[in-house]
């Protein structure tokens, strides 16, 4: 169980930095009418709704597989501690 | 208090790492196709939400249908195995559903006006909601002995019975929540636009992944926690 956790745990880390990357640049990258290239800043502006929904999923999400994640982990070893 | 030590498959402990480990890239992709994805013509950017808010909608009422099925299973067969799944599948759907009604207003809000309503669709949504933190609650409150299974195992059939009428709630009270535009039954809603429709499935298909695997993971930590309920 653990080394399958610790290969994703360490490729989840692996990707911190292309995350990081991803949410700076895809403002940038936003299509407005099909041709049109906008400025990170009136993306945020016109775009501050979508980044609220998603933002707020994306950690509603994370923090339960987190929570869940930790929990298992802290049973599992207090039944190997009684084992 | 049961019994409650019935074996999970082996398959089952490398289930949920490798079902979110899947889900992970078509998190990063769908993403990419939203940005990408054309602007509606009458929304604007909110639209964008959609991508969001309806694959949030159907994989919950995925994972309540396999809560429904682990139900009738579980009361015909009586394998603690149903039970556990049925709660793990409960659990990952009430998170998405609870994405799906913090979405919905955000969504509302620069479109409606108004972050809430209680016209039929949102309130049939809600009840469902309401349905599903019962069933979390009643869990919370009395374990999960014989008892709390077979009541959450006939709640989890009643609760599903809501869900085709959250989707006719649209069709047969016409209020502000639009007409299918998807799942669409003759010439009702208004269609999607091709260059949509691979944003919305691969976000789909990331959602779905994404639930199975907490589910997984959830009635994992569910046997687990029964296992160290019955140790001396």
């Amino acid at each position: 169980m653990s080394s399958a956790w610790n290969a994703l745990f360490a490729g989840l880390r692996a990707r911190v930095v292309p995350v990081v990357a991803l949410a700076v640049m895809l403002p940038l990258q936003l299509r407005a009418d099909g041709v049109e290239r906008i400025p990170a800043t009136v993306a945020v502006d016109r775009f501050r709704f979508v980044f609220g929904a998603y933002g707020a999923t994306f950690a509603l999400l994370a923090a339960f597989c987190a929570v869940l994640a930790w929990r298992l982990r802290r049973v599992e070893r207090l039944l190997e501690g009684r084992e | 208090m049961h019994a409650m030590t019935g074996r999970l498959p082996r398959f089952w402990f490398g289930l949920s790492p490798l079902l979110l480990a899947l889900a992970a890239p078509l998190g990063f992709w769908g993403l990419w196709l939203v940005g990408n994805a054309p602007i509606e013509i009458l929304q604007g950017p909110p639209q964008k939400i959609f991508y969001l808010h309806v694959p949030l909608a159907w994989v919950s009422f995925l994972l309540f249908g396999g809560v429904a099925i682990c139900g009738v299973i579980y009361l015909i067969r009586r394998r603690e195995f149903w039970d556990q799944a049925g709660h793990g599948l409960a659990s990952a759907g009430f998170v998405m559903l609870t994405g799906v009604l913090v979405t919905g207003p955000i969504w509302a809000k620069p479109i409606w006006g108004t972050w809430w309503v209680w016209e039929p669709r949102l309130t049939t949504t809600f009840i469902l909601w309401v349905l599903y933190a019962a069933y979390h609650l009643l869990r919370l409150g009395r374990g999960n002995d014989g008892w709390t299974a077979r009541v959450t195992a006939v709640l989890g059939i009643f609760a599903f019975a809501d869900i085709p009428i959250i989707h006719l709630s649209v069709l047969w009270w016409r209020t502000l929540h639009p007409l299918p535009v998807v799942m669409r039954e003759g010439d009702v809603g208004g269609g999607l636009d091709p260059e949509m429709r691979m944003p919305l499935l691969i976000m789909f298909l990331f959602l779905l992944t994404f639930g199975l695997g907490l589910a997984a993971l959830r009635a994992r930590l569910r046997h687990a926690e029964d296992r160290l309920e019955e140790m001396p």
